[in-house]
């Protein structure tokens, strides 16, 4: 796992829009996709197409993108393997001694595989290609309440230091020969995160007090609200636009 | 426990979205009251120690790792109001910027590990404070229970939500979800208390559910979690637990399903069913055909073999992720 | 938030500062003592004249730093406080804490928000300045500590002496009277701290310094003050107290090896107002 905001390098198309245009359009996206019956398969290819052209625009590494898939693989997995012990009924596919893999479980089998990658997909580009302090931005201009935004400007800020701080702690624990190996050793890791924890609450006091001290009442405003370019509402058009031309299609029975 | 986009379906989703929502929204005004004005920096720097804590991997056995959720912990520490927000937090986060969770499940990931997780554990926490005596030790098992116990509770909310969205029957889903979280729960129990206990040395002011005398504690002191058990002998063990419970629960909870299911064909399935019947499962395919013993007997077995199968997958794949988390942090 | 209000409230506020009969800091028999009963101030008096520059001296836990949080009403003790003519109490602890630019020790406790720009433009926005006049205050304040066109820079991204510059400019831009600053020295290269002691004598306000650094007492102080086991045990020119060996080793103090005290007053002389 990487630090959030870890939009690596490069300063092309993608990675200057507006956060807003990009949490609206691959979010809208994610959910046209999730709504697209599974038998629809060249809907599928669609999309995913549309995120290849999108990933090729940012000049996402494929291995980077692919990567991060990773974090589906297990809930992939367990459905497969509980594939053949349900949905008996329907067409059988393959069938071996007592296990039986009909239509109806490949189909759902499908279905959320497919849908999975796509969706998840998007958020990998929308993550490749924003900072975290533009994302929290974009989701104050998209009225996101205001406890939130500032909340997550606070733990994007913070987050790195107690992560550096606990790894400086491994690191003096490692130097004393600490490597666990299995879930007896595992109390010393708590020991670190409980001096973890008490330095950040006295952080957290020592950040309210440098917050009161220059005039804090409770609230205060991030940013102004810029102005949306051309480019970006092209790309909100864009990807909205192909989501729901290719769902229009699907739900017109199209093909 | 993070459900990927396409797990849940859209009714499903929509639901535990608007549960959750508005749960959160009376979080938020609940700890403003109580926390005023140092709410906003005491729940981001919550939220940054729970990011941070969950970065960790602790290692299960064999080369598995599970990693640290906090719930009952941010619970136990601040309070379940902040507690449940800093948690939902962390799960939006890593759905947005980390693809981590999906976007139309995040609904459904913040009622399972922010909102039923952390009120489940908390809940239990102050039920057994008042049942158990008085005391440090009491207070250590009270709080190892429910963070436990809030994993696995999680876990069962996430195996119901998969199966209320045709993805797998619960008989399936419910017994591997909640055995293999039962295994992940004793690290979140061991970090908690371990945690909760070195705070408590240090700061006995800042847990808040900790309402014991103070002196208790510099009798007591922080207790010996580190025993000396065989390293094998412990990893089968859990695995024999593992399975137990998966057999103990699986004909248990094949008499469940019949609710939950009904629930999904009522929510979405009829204008589905007309254009797309194959994607829905139908509540009752066999179930009625073999007598009571053998069906018992068979979702056993299934129950079984399919936990044994996601016990080889979690440890493979525990093992292969251990090595490229550790490699990063190395680097 | 209201935004309303732009430069009405600054012109009357420094027609109240052109008041030059009362001084900037006012205590009298300020004492404090935590809630577990530890008592940390026991007894303090101490006027600091407007243009003064003031070093606070003492060992660990002698109270400095708890003193520094009643200049701006964070903490309350019991006693009288008043800043410019301003009793410290609830009432008036908005315009005290816009007076009163705290900088404290830890940079990282400072600058919370995601970019520099961020951090200095939260006090003048706190203050219900309006847009333009929060990013001409940004403005100033960061060109005073030398960070101009570093406002969309991530804090973490900064070097540690660049993390104290941000942080003292992120009082600067609420254009404070009084800079109370907390070890602004403590873990700086020499380089770094040479430059932020040039910026600090610059400043044309009223200064209270809390140190262990006792060079930069010479460096910035006409005055310096010690402080031990709560109360004010020593106050005078700096050479009279930091050249007096036995006095500094009754407190635990004392001056670097071969420390040779400056004999030109050159920087003090530059941070006087006018």
């Amino acid at each position: 796992m990487t630090v959030p905001g870890s939009a690596v390098g490069g300063l092309n198309l993608l990675h200057r829009l507006d956060a807003r245009v990009k949490i609206v359009g691959l979010v809208g996206f994610a959910v046209v996709v999730v709504t697209t019956p599974p038998q629809a398969a060249w809907a599928f290819v669609l999309y995913a197409l549309t995120l290849v052209f999108l990933a090729a625009l940012a000049r996402l590494s494929p291995l980077a993108v692919g990567k991060r898939l990773l974090v589906i693989v297990p809930f992939v997995v367990v459905v497969a393997i509980f594939l053949p012990f349900f949905h008996p009924e329907g067409r059988v596919l393959v069938e071996w001694g007592p296990l039986r893999v009909t239509d109806r479980g490949a189909l759902i089998f499908w279905n959320t595989a497919a849908k999975a990658v796509l969706s998840t997909w998007g958020m990998i580009i929308l993550g490749l290609t924003t900072s975290f302090p533009e994302l929290v931005n974009g989701l104050s201009d998209l009225r996101m309440p205001r406890v939130f935004v500032l909340t997550l400007s606070f733990m994007h800020r913070y987050s790195r230091l107690f992560l550096e701080e606990s790894q400086s702690m491994r690191r003096a624990m490692a130097s004393r020969n600490y490597n666990p190996r299995w879930l007896g050793q595992v109390p010393a890791l708590g020991k670190m995160l409980g001096a973890l924890f008490l330095r950040s609450y006295s952080r957290g006091e020592r950040v309210y007090v440098a917050m009161v001290s220059r005039g804090y009442e409770g609230t205060f405003a991030l940013n102004g609200r810029r102005r949306l370019r051309a480019t970006d509402l092209a790309f909100a058009v864009f990807i909205l636009g192909a989501a729901a031309v290719i769902r229009i299609v699907v739900a017109a029975g199209g093909f | 426990m993070h459900i990927p986009d396409g797990f849940v379906d859209i009714p499903t989703a929509a639901v535990t979205g608007a549960l959750s929502l508005g749960a959160v929204a009376w979080a938020v005004r609940k700890s403003s009251k109580e926390s005023g004005d140092r709410t906003i920096p005491l729940l981001g720097v919550t939220a940054a120690f729970i990011f941070a804590a969950q970065m960790l991997n602790f290692p299960i056995a064999a080369g598995t790792s599970g990693h640290f959720l906090g719930g009952v912990l941010a619970a136990a520490l601040l309070g379940p109001w902040i507690g449940s927000l800093a948690i939902t937090i962390v799960v939006a986060v890593q759905a947005l910027a980390m693809a981590d969770g999906g976007i139309t499940a995040l609904g459904a990931n913040v009622l399972n590990m922010a909102i039923i997780g952390v009120w489940a554990g908390y809940g239990l926490l102050v039920l057994l404070k008042k049942a158990l005596p008085r005391n440090l030790i009491s207070y250590l098992v009270a709080l190892a229970v429910g963070s436990w116990f809030s994993i696995a509770l999680a876990a069962a909310a996430c195996a119901a939500e998969l199966a209320v969205s045709g993805t797998i029957p619960l008989r399936n889903a419910l017994p591997a979800m909640v055995s293999v979280h039962m295994v992940i729960g004793l690290g979140e129990a061991l970090i908690t208390v371990a945690v909760a206990s070195a705070v408590l040395a240090a700061r006995p002011d800042l847990v808040r559910s900790y309402d014991l005398p103070r002196e208790s504690l510099a009798r007591t002191g922080a207790p010996r979690t580190q025993r000396r058990v065989r390293f094998w002998s412990f990893v089968v063990s859990l695995f024999v637990v593992a399975l137990a419970l998966a057999v103990f629960i699986s004909p248990f909870a094949s008499s469940a399903p019949d609710g939950l299911e009904s629930v999904a064909i009522k929510h979405g399935a009829e204008q589905m069913a007309a254009e797309t019947p194959v994607w829905r499962f139908s509540p009752l395919p066999d179930y009625q055909l073999p007598g009571i013993e053998s069906e018992t007997l068979s979702t056993a077995l299934a129950g079984l073999i399919g936990t044994a199968a996601l016990f080889a997958v979690v440890v493979l794949a525990g093992r292969a992720l251990g090595r490229r988390r550790t490699g990063q942090q190395a680097g | 938030m209201s935004r309303a209000v732009s430069s009405g409230p600054v012109a009357t506020l420094h027609a109240v500062s052109a008041d030059t009969d009362v001084p900037a800091v006012l205590v009298q028999g300020l004492t404090f003592a935590y809630p577990d009963g530890t008592e940390v101030l026991r007894g303090i008096d101490l006027v600091v004249q407007r243009g003064e520059s003031v070093a606070l001296v003492g060992p660990n836990g002698a109270g400095k730093s708890t003193f520094l949080l009643h200049l701006n009403g964070i903490l309350q003790g019991s006693g009288r406080i008043s800043i410019f003519g301003l009793a410290v109490e609830t009432k008036n602890l908005r315009e005290v804490r816009r007076r009163v630019g705290l900088v404290f020790q830890d940079p990282e406790d400072q600058l919370f928000l995601g970019t520099v720009g961020q951090d200095v433009a939260f006090g003048p926005a706190n203050l219900g300045l309006n847009e333009e006049e929060v990013s001409l205050r940004v403005e100033e304040a960061l060109e005073a500590v030398g960070m101009l066109g570093s406002e969309e820079k991530c804090s973490h991204h900064l070097s540690f002496g660049q993390k104290k510059r941000v942080a003292v400019a992120t009082v600067l831009s609420m254009r404070p009277d009084l800079l109370a600053l907390d070890e602004p020295t403590s873990n700086l290269d020499p380089k770094s701290r040479r430059r932020l002691v040039q910026i600090l004598a610059a400043l044309p306000v009223t200064k209270i310094v809390v140190t262990h650094d006792l060079p930069l007492a010479f460096e910035l102080c006409e005055r310096t003050v010690i402080l031990d086991g709560g109360r004010i045990v020593a106050d005078g020119p700096t050479e009279q107290i930091l050249l007096d060996e036995r006095l500094l080793a009754m407190h635990d103090l004392e001056l670097p090896y071969r420390f040779a005290p400056p004999t030109s007053h050159s920087c003090r002389a530059s941070s006087r107002p006018g």
